[in-house]
């Protein structure tokens, strides 16, 4: 007995050991984004497609060095709303044939991939090699020194024919942190059919016009409201708020960062603007505090509303589409967005961007891999399969895509309008405090003045 | 003597080797993490500034004692539990009263009920989502259908209803859990008590009244307390059905701690709010547990 109990203590120290040594092991592992849930879609083998050739008349590149085949790199951004047919994973392939260097992309909806990124750079992770770098991000990333300046691998030539709105995003000072991938810009479309049933010879250009012109559809019964606001709890809230305010003419903040919003009565009026066509005018659909922007387009393409102030491209897209859309043929984009007066018309820049994190441990291949996603062959390439806006100024004048979609060229008009969140590293908490706020005001709880005081109560901490 | 004090040791030793994998799984997964988020409580740290984390001892939880938004996500999730836990008992047990006879195709329905219960979180808040949409929900048609309300309405734009709205969809998914229980439970009274209670002339009220609950009291007691500690945690139907709006008249505790944590990246800030909800669910959890105790001594 006495064997066998030493025997017994012997074989338990043995498995206790080696079940110790096997978590570790197991710890030690590179835990690579591969690993994670199956919505995830790295790339696959090359299929032997031709290597894509370079354009004539695109900024000369150096060819991707030859010892940066073999390499592996990992890319996350957020999947295009646009991208319906995988058009990143196949580009994504014919880099790998072409360079040689082995890309693990990891495309996701965009709140995922915001909680992989921002932890994995929090920790000084080096799981990432090309990173989303998202508009409202850039000073928070760029103060906590986590991705580096692209200055160094993108000449000026090449950067220069980027959207010039885009690139001023994306860069800090005289640094440029990230380079757009996806531009989105938004935008003024109506129901030109609505208009011309209801005997407006021309779109409204402010919002006043834009309420009459909604009443009188509305009274004729070609429209059950004029808007519908995407107005629920989201940064889309926000997103609405900051371009009302500002296509009247406010800002919350100036240059320096400091919160103006109390002194500047024009954001006031822009909130005024937002409670008086739900609770007022009776132009939005009172369902607009439910919505997220997927279901105003829903209900604009369905043919309930006549105009949709703060469109994007792939709207249009959509509206136009037989399978979806009850309004085939009858949206027109306008060369203007609206505003209280035509001075004061401003509307949001939202593009999202490719960056390398500083962690990386692969700069120039992820370089090679940014380059060749973001170039202008690819970016036209994207524009011709999917309707996604190009990042670079020329393409807006290209035939063979204003072809296609002729209402670019007033996209090009509205493109000096376009302005962008305020440059604040505390970003989320102003987002939350905006949404709260301006929710009361929307639904009577408060007035515009004391939601403004509050507001101010609420982001003292964060200013400190 | 040396003998026995050899073999003892011998035993510990085998004792301790056993569990010794266990223990540092448990460490390394559990206990660490633990410690590690606790001291987080005390330090500042805001995920986007690592470098300038600094050890600020209980500022964290004082300024948590003074958040208005805190204390408001505090008082909706009290509601929301006293409100969702009762409902799912008194309606639990009616439910299990009447599994608990016998008809045809009892054991079908049995199985049925408990169906709510499966079906993933995620899935339960979408499918509410949409029950609750103002323009095609089911809810808006159902009610119009019986000429309750003559236009659709917009449930979800009013904070008090769309919180109870979402309690709705909680007792929904949560009932079955009761059902379970208790039914269980009834299956171990003793038939011989409602026979006598028949012969005393007892109606079947009286008999609920004076013979199932006396005894059933302990169960709900139990099952309180785990479904109250359940409710707690509430986070799914918050973030697919409202995002904690409107304004913040969904968010609850759970939820926001999520926001502080995650959409913040307030690190030091969302653990010690963790920290204090989790105090408060302790407590619940000793009163479960030494009632679990002193049940079985007795």
């Amino acid at each position: 007995m006495s064997i066998f109990r030493k025997l017994s203590t012997i074989i338990a120290l043995i498995v206790a050991v080696a079940m110790v040594v096997t978590v570790f092991a197991g710890c030690a592992q590179e835990v690579t984004p591969a690993e994670e849930s199956a919505e995830e879609a790295p790339a696959e083998e090359p299929a032997g497609e031709e290597p894509a050739e370079e354009p004539a008349g695109e900024p000369a590149e150096e060819e991707p060095a030859s010892d940066l085949a073999g390499t592996q790199i990992t890319v996350i951004f957020p999947k295009h709303e646009m991208d319906t047919v995988g058009i990143f994973e196949q580009q994504t392939r014919e880099f790998t044939e072409l360079t040689g260097i082995e890309v693990e992309l990891i495309q996701a909806e965009w709140d995922r991939v915001k909680d992989k990124v921002i932890p994995e750079m929090a920790a000084s992770g080096s799981a990432y090699d090309v990173i989303e770098l998202d508009n409202s991000w850039v000073t928070q990333f760029v103060n906590a020194d986590w991705v580096v300046p692209l200055n160094e691998y993108a000449s000026e030539e090449w950067i220069s024919g980027l959207a010039e709105g885009a690139v001023g995003i994306f860069s800090v000072q005289d640094d440029l942190y990230g380079i757009p991938w996806n531009h989105d810009i938004r935008f003024f479309i109506y129901n030109r059919q609505m208009l011309d049933d209801a005997g407006i010879a021309e779109p409204p250009r402010t919002f006043d016009e834009m309420i009459e012109q909604s009443k009188t559809i509305m009274d004729a019964g070609l429209a059950e409201y004029g808007i519908a606001g995407f107005w629920s709890r989201g940064m889309h809230l926000s997103n609405a708020t900051h371009g009302n305010v500002w296509a009247h003419g406010g800002n919350f903040f100036n240059e320096e960062g400091n919160p103006t919003f109390l002194e500047d009565p024009a954001v006031a009026e822009g909130l005024d603007y937002m409670y008086n066509i739900l609770n007022v005018d009776e132009i939005a659909d009172p369902a607009s505090l439910t919505y997220v922007q997927e279901d105003s387009m829903n209900v604009f393409i369905s043919g309930r509303t006549a105009f949709f102030p703060q469109a994007w491209p792939g709207l249009v897209s959509e509206s136009n589409n037989p399978d979806s859309s009850a309004i085939v043929g009858q949206v027109e984009v306008a060369s203007w967005v609206l505003g209280k007066t035509e001075e004061t018309q401003a509307t949001m820049s939202l593009p999202e961007a490719l960056a390398i994190p500083k962690t990386s441990q692969n700069k120039e291949a992820a370089w090679e891999y940014i380059k060749f996603i973001t170039g202008k062959e690819k970016d036209k390439e994207r524009s011709l399969e999917i309707g996604s806006l190009p990042v670079w100024t020329e393409s807006f004048g290209d035939e063979e895509l204003t072809e296609i979609y002729p209402y670019w060229s007033n996209l090009q008009d509205v493109l000096p309008y376009a302005r962008a969140y305020p440059r604040i590293d505390w970003v989320g908490e102003w987002v939350n405090s905006v949404e709260i706020q301006v929710q009361s005001v929307l639904t009577d709880e408060k007035t515009t003045e004391q939601a403004l005081e509050d507001l101010n109560a609420e982001i003292q901490g964060n200013l400190q | 003597m040396g003998n026995r004090i050899s073999t003892f040791a011998s035993k510990k030793t085998f004792f301790y080797a056993l569990i010794l994998p266990a223990s540092i799984i448990i460490l390394l997964v559990l206990i660490i993490p633990i410690a590690y988020s606790l001291y987080v409580s005390f330090t500042d740290l805001v995920l986007y500034k690592p470098n300038a984390q600094q050890f600020i001892g209980l500022k964290n939880y004082l300024e948590v004692l003074k958040d208005k938004y805190f204390w408001g996500s505090m008082w909706r999730t009290i509601y929301f539990v006293m409100g969702t836990v009762s409902a799912e008992i008194v309606i639990g047990i009616l439910i299990s009263l009447v599994l608990n006879q016998k008809f045809k195709g009892r054991t079908v329905l049995r199985g049925l009920v408990l169906l709510p219960w499966v079906i993933p979180g995620v899935v339960n808040g979408v499918m509410w989502k949409w029950i609750f949409n103002a323009n095609y929900g089911a809810l808006n048609a159902f009610l119009h259908q019986l000429h309750i309300i003559d236009s659709y309405q917009v449930w979800l734009q009013n904070p008090f209803i769309a919180l109870n709205l979402i309690m709705l969809a909680n007792v929904w998914k949560e009932t079955p859990v009761v059902i379970i229980m208790v039914l269980a439970f009834f299956q171990t009274i003793p038939s011989q008590l409602y026979e006598a209670a028949s012969i005393d002339g007892a109606s079947p009220f009286s008999k609920f009244r004076w013979v199932t609950l006396p005894l059933v009291v302990p169960v709900l007691v139990t099952t309180f307390i785990i479904k109250a500690v359940w409710a707690i945690r509430e986070f799914e139907l918050i973030y697919i059905i409202t995002k904690g709006g409107p304004q913040a008249g969904t968010t609850l505790v759970n939820y926001y701690i999520y926001q502080q944590t995650f959409k913040f990246l307030n690190f030091g800030y969302g653990s010690a709010i963790a920290y204090i909800v989790t105090i408060l669910t302790a407590i619940l959890a000793v009163i479960f547990i030494r009632r679990n105790i002193l049940s079985s001594v007795s």
